[in-house]
């Protein structure tokens, strides 16, 4: 249950079964697929010296070179694939699909391949993102793709489409056939779980059969509106929520000072030793972390500064490439982590943070809201903080008697996205108490945990899917909330994949990481349409007609 | 058999004792009352029962009768009593009896208290399990486990893996897992039981990462033999034609050329070929097509006029015909260019029917320069695939046998293998080189080059750098002294420690001349091949701006050279003497293998200093 691995497995087969020079032609679904898990010199390695879009139609025609396609069979690829293969480039082409594909589509590849040139057709299905090995996500996000048709509780088709395709090929991808559960309350749940019930008939998902079933574990965002929202405070989720995470890559161009160099760099798990030791840590720990790696930089570069013998300087001379790949990593994680730093500092993203926490984690309305006023006059705080503060605390005391939310709002000025945030993923779309406020029995809970020892104010707050994810460990879970679509078991189940329709965050991908080290026995994998951070996330809700652009990823400097 | 028993039905003894349920008196006191009762009989054997329930049980134990079958052989209208029973069995009895197992589970609970309740729910099942080939206890017993050591006992558990039957303490030996009897996986019938976390993990699949795979291969050739089929037909029918077209040309032609030379063909000429290159084939009618069928253009008068395809005879635009096919006698479609002897029009599609798999099949058989030095460079790495764990295995023979002797075979044979893959790098890194400077024809084709050159340098990056190092541990000898002296000694004592290393060797130099000269001159090219590689990392370190590190580099470079001035002095007296000393032949061997070491060597300055440009 390794996605990461999966992935990397099938791109491997793909290069390895075919000896010679290689092009890798790729549509533009493909290539964030195979940019998030290979890197440039392992693809060299494999003699596979270039890399193309099959949507490049100038391509110069190259007949000694063999070609591996890597292609979502969706209708536009097909077509560019047809024009391909009427008049090949190169001189053999292994086809590669990353879905099923159609009959007919098969039948107009083999029309046109009049030439003979393809040599193999297969599906492997690696037909999402893997991020982390527990970690994927569909990379559905605006402008491109739209998630809700008419309405917020309707799939817009193509995108139901793309959804049960992508998840889909994860199941088949690590070989599972699981029973389906879902989010009672949220209709898109429940229609893509029907959707998989039909589709896991056939020979495809003929698989070995496992001591419990897996289970497939559809949950819908709405449910936990909160975790998108908060200002986060580990390693990887704080560099996607105030850089932005796109494929693997972050972009520093917009850093004052930055160095060439460091204008764009790659995050990468099997790359870099340090980010995979550091990514689930908190800032604080990670401030330690960086210090001790530049130390142990400096000591190094103490040790070549005193070169004198000539086996000194032998040693020297044997280890500079190391070294130097070591001062490359180094500084870019310290410009990264100066950057973070930085843009926290000057949002006076602690100040707002302890709040969001508050507001997150703890039922204390006139405290809460006495701070809320006095954020939101202050000057320090950017706006957009200001609006986040304000949709937490509606959404906490929507029910509360004496909010005064609408007065909040009209001292924003922005009175649509926080209706709409409401609207998204108020008590009534919700099934489970989030706030567990919603009764006294739950009240209670909430003053009980209250009383726990908190390690540190700035991450108290544990996303929903945590809480749901131990209940089902425990085989807990309640059927009544998220019953099984077809066979039921009551066994705790050992291999899980989660799906959050409307998108996962980083927190969520540390904490399910958490779970997966400790309980031996269970795997988990968590998996979303897009992965949030909340500028996006706020983007996606306001259900911004189509047209306007997007917020850029990251938050605006 | 069922009638019979509701005769004897032991409820009807009960109903008597308890008069007043029959009446009409409010349910609740009639259960009431019931429920009071102090005493009743067994209508079996007449045994006196405590309670109802312990009647249902001496029921189902002693006479084997289950109340379910009671139920249903009941009649309904005195069924109201025994459902009122059932349900008052069931909301007292079942609460009580699963407390009082939880009290019998009380001190394992209290033991298990650290782990979750898994382990009692699995330790309940798994007696029909086999245990023959469990682990035999002991009392010093330790974790099977690697990774853990602990001793087993009361407090960190002492379990048998149900699957191994080895012992384990208890947070290894926790993961639930499907058994059959012979405590194999079972994962349809199989019970739970506990088992370590290798036979967990050991599970067929369980660790697998490759994913589903669905080739249509044969599909898709199936169908493109379908197609290829007429395709060829096609390409056929339309090659027959341009050799007839060729014919009639021919036949038109000569007598043309000879009479009227260099002039255009006359208007009844035109005529007579028209009307014979319809024979071959049936024009279609100018009338009926408004536009091109290729390129959807509109026809008119004047301007897109319409052209009619020699081949097809359809009627296709100016620019869809532009394909002019030349025509010769022997075959037409073999080759393009000898002896033509006229053109005709065709359209795009018949042109690419007859010409694309012949020009496909002339562009496969080109083989470009890049791929015949392509191939040589795989040759080689092949060959280097195959030396390079030989190579290594024979250094850790050497290295455990301690031979450290020049002469001895193994040693020198290890040299000459060393040799040799050093040959091949350079052959390699060679050809890398050459087909990186190879003139390209387009931006794509220098792309290529160059990441065949980037592939080339981290493959020797990756085999070569490691084989730097090894020359080190062949001639490890003479440098271990003050090797391993300067790991442990403060910075200050360091100088003087190599100093005295230099000044032995420089000594045993004057006293035995010739090997003296050698080792300097080793030493010359090792510290030679240091100055190089500095002076590269130098101009890279500039290039990325890492003064830091020019400073450092920059000091060390420094060194080098008084060193080198040193060593070249000390060469220059030392051969002198060594020039007038005679050899025997055993030390000019020796002196073969060992030039050839500090030669190669001094070769490999110049890869790194590519390398290092690359990193």
């Amino acid at each position: 249950m390794d996605v990461v691995k999966a992935v990397q497995n099938y791109i491997n087969k793909m290069v390895n079964e075919v000896p010679g020079m290689k092009v890798l032609l790729l549509d533009a679904e493909t290539t964030p697929i195979i940019s998030n898990v290979m890197t440039q010199s392992s693809l060299l390695s494999h003699e596979t010296y270039l890399v193309d879009r099959i949507d490049n139609r100038n391509r110069d025609r190259m007949r000694h070179l063999k070609c591996i396609c890597f292609l979502r069979p969706t209708t536009d690829s097909i077509q560019l694939l047809v024009e391909e293969l009427r008049d090949p480039c190169y001189g053999d082409y292994h086809l590669y699909f990353s879905n099923t594909i159609k009959k007919s589509s098969i039948e107009r590849l083999a029309e046109v391949d009049e030439q003979e040139v393809v040599r193999e057709v297969q599906e492997y299905f690696a037909d999402y993102c893997a991020i982390n090995p527990d970690f994927y996500s569909l990379n559905l996000s605006l402008p491109q793709h739209h998630l809700y048709g008419d309405s917020k509780h309707i799939w817009d088709g193509k995108a139901l489409q793309r959804v049960v395709e992508g998840v889909l090929a994860v199941l088949l991808s690590l070989k599972k056939k699981p029973l389906i559960r879902y989010e009672r309350i949220s209709k898109m749940a429940e229609k893509l779980a029907h959707e998989y019930q039909i589709q896991e008939e056939g020979p495809l998902f003929d698989f070995r059969r496992t001591d419990t079933p897996p289970i497939l574990l559809i949950l819908d965002r709405r449910n936990d509106p909160v975790t998108p929202l908060l200002s986060q405070w580990t390693y990887q989720a704080m560099v996607h929520e105030l850089l932005g995470i796109h494929n693997g890559r972050v972009d520093l161009s917009d850093v004052p000072d930055i160095r060439p160099e460091l204008k764009e760099i790659v995050l990468s798990r099997d790359q870099d030793p340090f980010y995979k030791k550091n990514m689930y840590l908190n800032i604080g720990d990670l401030g330690a972390n960086i210090k001790s790696y530049v130390e142990e930089y400096q000591s190094k570069t103490k040790l070549s500064m005193n070169i004198e013998s000539i086996s000194d300087m032998k040693r020297f001379v044997e280890e500079y490439p190391e070294f130097r790949k070591l001062s490359g990593n180094v500084s870019k994680h310290v410009a990264l982590a100066s950057e973070l730093s930085r843009l926290y500092e000057k949002e006076n993203l602690l100040e707002v943070s302890e709040l969001e926490q508050s507001l997150a984690c703890y039922e204390q309305h006139s405290s809460d809201l006495k701070s809320l006023q006095k954020l939101i006059e202050s000057p320090n705080i950017s706006e957009e903080s200001k609006i986040r503060l304000v949709i937490l605390y509606s959404l906490r005391y929507e029910k509360s008697q004496s909010n005064v939310i609408t007065s909040l709002i009209d001292q924003l000025h922005k009175h649509g996205l926080i209706g709409s945030m409401i609207q998204y993923s108020g008590t009534e779309q919700r099934q489970d108490d989030l706030f567990s406020n919603e009764s006294i029995f739950s009240k209670g809970k909430s003053a009980f945990k209250g009383l726990k020892g908190v390690e540190n104010v700035y991450t108290q707050h544990s996303p929903h899917l945590a809480q749901t994810l131990e209940l089902l460990i425990k085989g807990k879970l309640k059927e009544t909330s998220y019953p099984f679509v077809g066979n039921s078991t009551k066994d705790r189940p050992q291999d899980i994949i989660v799906f959050m329709v409307g998108g996962a965050t980083y927190e969520e991908a540390r904490h399910v990481a958490q779970i997966n080290a400790s309980t031996p026995g269970v795997r988990i994998v968590l998996g979303g349409t897009t992965v949030h951070n909340n500028a996006f996330y706020r983007f996606q809700q306001s259900g911004s007609p189509a047209g306007t652009r997007p917020p850029k990823f990251g938050r605006s400097r | 058999m069922m009638s019979s028993l509701s005769d004897s039905n032991p409820f009807t003894n009960l109903s008597a004792s308890s008069n007043s349920f029959p009446t009409n008196n409010s349910q609740r006191e009639s259960f009431d009352d019931f429920t009071n009762i102090e005493q009743c009989l067994c209508p079996l054997c007449n045994e006196p029962m405590v309670s109802i329930s312990q009647l249902y049980r001496h029921l189902s134990d002693s006479h084997d009768i289950h109340l379910d079958s009671l139920d249903s052989s009941t009649d309904q209208k005195d069924d109201g009593f025994i459902q009122l029973l059932k349900k008052a069995q069931s909301t007292i009895l079942n609460p009580l009896s699963s407390k009082a197992k939880n009290i019998a589970k009380l001190p394992q609970m209290a033991i298990n208290k650290v782990n979750d309740v898994d382990s009692i729910w699995l330790d309940e099942q798994s007696d029909v399990v086999t245990k023959i080939h469990w682990q035999f206890e002991d009392d010093n017993d330790l974790c099977t486990n690697s990774t853990c050591d602990k001793s087993l006992n009361l407090r960190n558990g002492k379990y048998n893996c149900r699957k191994c039957g080895k012992l384990f303490c208890d947070s290894h030996c926790r993961l639930p897992m499907r058994l059959n009897r012979q405590a194999l996986h079972d994962p349809v019938e199989g019970i739970w039981c506990r088992v370590c976390d290798d036979c967990f993990q050991s599970r067929e699949g369980y660790l697998d990462t490759e994913g589903v795979m669905r080739s249509h291969t044969t599909t898709f050739i199936k169908y493109r033999t379908k197609g290829i089929e007429r395709a060829h037909l096609e390409g056929n029918r339309l090659e027959k034609r341009l050799e007839k077209l060729a014919k009639v040309y021919a036949t038109q032609s000569s007598p043309e050329n000879n009479s009227q030379s260099g002039l255009k063909p006359s208007l009844t000429i035109m005529h007579r070929r028209r009307a014979s290159e319809q024979s071959i084939v049936k024009w279609e009618d100018d009338a009926s097509v408004s536009c091109c069928p290729l390129c959807q253009s509109q026809f008119g008068k004047m301007i897109n006029r319409r052209h009619h395809c020699r081949l097809c005879g359809r009627v296709v635009c100016e620019k869809c015909s532009s394909f002019k096919i030349s025509l010769n006698l022997t075959n037409c479609s073999e080759t393009t260019d000898n002896d033509s002897i006229g053109e005709v029009r065709a359209c795009k599609t018949c042109r690419d029917a007859v010409f694309r798999r012949k020009e496909y099949n002339e562009e496969i058989s080109k083989t470009p320069p890049v791929v015949m030095l392509y191939q040589k460079l795989m040759k080689i790495k092949t060959a280097i695939d195959t030396t390079l764990p030989k190579f290594q295995d024979m250094l850790i023979m050497l290295k455990s046998q301690e031979i450290v002797n020049q002469t001895h075979a193994d040693y020198q044979l290890a040299a000459r293998t060393r040799k040799e893959l050093l040959d091949n790098f350079a052959q390699f890194d060679a050809i890398s080189k050459k087909i990186n400077s190879l003139l390209a024809r387009s931006k794509t084709e220098k792309r290529l080059q160059a990441s065949i050159h980037l592939a080339a340098n981290q493959y020797l990056q990756q085999n070569m750098l490691p084989l730097q190092v090894l020359p080190k541990l062949l001639k490890k000898e003479h440098d271990n002294d003050y090797y391993e002296d300067y790991h442990d000694s403060s910075p200050d004592m360091l100088l003087s420690v190599f100093d005295n290393g230099r000044t032995r060797t420089i000594s045993t130099s004057s006293t035995k001349s010739l090997k003296g000269e050698e080792t300097i001159r080793q030493q010359l090219a090792v510290l030679l091949e240091q100055e190089t590689l500095v002076q590269g990392y130098i101009v890279d370190a500039t290039k990325q701006r890492k003064f830091d590190d020019v400073k450092t580099l920059k000091t060390a470079l420094d060194e080098l050279k008084v060193e080198i001035n040193k060593t070249r002095k000390e060469l220059g007296t030392t051969s002198s003497t060594s020039s007038s000393s005679t050899t025997s032949s055993s030390t000019s061997s020796t002196l073969s293998t060992s030039s050839t070491l500090s030669t190669t060597s001094t070769s490999l300055c110049d890869y790194d200093f590519m390398i290092a440009t690359l990193l």
